[in-house]
């Protein structure tokens, strides 16, 4: 694949969709969801957070997946789509940590506290800046995509700690309204403005993901031809 | 500060954020792409490949002294 068929692979059309479901959700978040009742005004950071947060788990799921296919069929575009999700997905959880100490110190009085789920959070965070880490230090590629899946196996683990820590363990956060037993606690308005805003996320993150495994794919195939040279 | 502070700023950082990143992302995609297309073009040319480089050697070191 030559660099033009690399940059044809880039879907060009996806980031105008993108960004303007993305606009749709500030737009939804600021302006068409109604106030909430107990916390004001600021509870539309909510429809950001929640989604940040939730786009985290679903980018290192698929670093999980894309390690345990590139372990199986040992091919490297497994470990494209791997590394690529875990950066995305040490983005989003940086963004919902930073998002989360602002929606904190508006309704908690604090920016931070080491709560369960801020604590897990933060933990995870550490684990996938390590994954990265560890990845740039690997030189040899087979080695380097070997170790890096098993680590994105393993650390996915956190993911589920972090989302049940609020039901495992007392603390500041509030237990989840959606994805727990019975039905959702959250008004069902205010849950359709924050699913539409999860998919417009989703879209955001499909279009990042695709570009940031082609940038892999570049990256391996000037690896591989200066790998002949030498 | 007012919740409209804090809502704003919170907006700031995550779209901030996902800017920031998306731009860094099609920056380093377009560095990428000019290493690429630069080591490309130096070993696309098959007699320069590092595969053909044997086959010349015997003419730059034969001895000048042969007939």
């Amino acid at each position: 694949m030559n660099v033009a068929a690399a940059r044809r692979r880039v879907p060009i059309r996806l980031a105008p969709i993108a960004i303007a479901a993305v606009t749709m959700t500030v737009f939804l978040g600021l302006f068409v969801a109604p106030t909430d009742r107990d916390q004001g005004a600021v509870q539309r950071i909510m429809y950001v957070h929640v989604p940040s947060a939730w786009l985290a788990y679903l980018a290192f799921f698929v670093t999980m997946v894309g390690s345990a296919a590139y372990l199986w069929r040992r091919e490297l575009r497994f470990d494209r789509l791997a590394a690529s999700s875990a950066e995305l997905g040490l983005l989003f959880t940086g963004i919902t940590i930073m998002s989360g100490a602002i929606w904190g110190k508006a309704t908690w009085g604090v920016w931070w506290d080491w709560d369960p789920r801020l604590t897990t959070t933060a933990v995870l965070f550490v684990v996938y800046a390590g994954y990265l880490l560890l990845r740039s230090s690997l030189i040899d590629r087979i080695r380097r995509a070997r170790i890096s899946a098993v680590l994105g196996i393993v650390a996915f683990i956190n993911v589920p700690v972090v989302h049940f820590s609020v039901l495992w363990w007392r603390g500041l956060h509030q237990p989840p309204t959606i994805i727990r037993p019975g039905d959702p606690t959250i008004d069902h308005f205010l849950l359709a403005v924050l699913l539409v805003n999860v998919a417009s996320f989703t879209l955001l993150f499909a279009y990042l993901l695709r570009r940031r495994i082609d940038l892999e794919a570049m990256r391996d195939r000037a690896e591989s031809w200066l790998g002949d040279v030498q | 500060m007012s919740d409209m502070t804090f809502i704003i700023a919170a907006y700031a950082v995550v779209l901030g954020g996902l800017f920031a990143y998306a731009i860094s992302l099609i920056r380093r995609g377009r560095g990428a792409a000019r290493r690429l297309s630069a080591i490309e073009s130096r070993y696309d040319d098959t007699a320069a490949r590092p595969e053909v480089v044997p086959a010349r050697e015997p003419e730059t070191e034969s001895d000048p002294q042969s007939p």
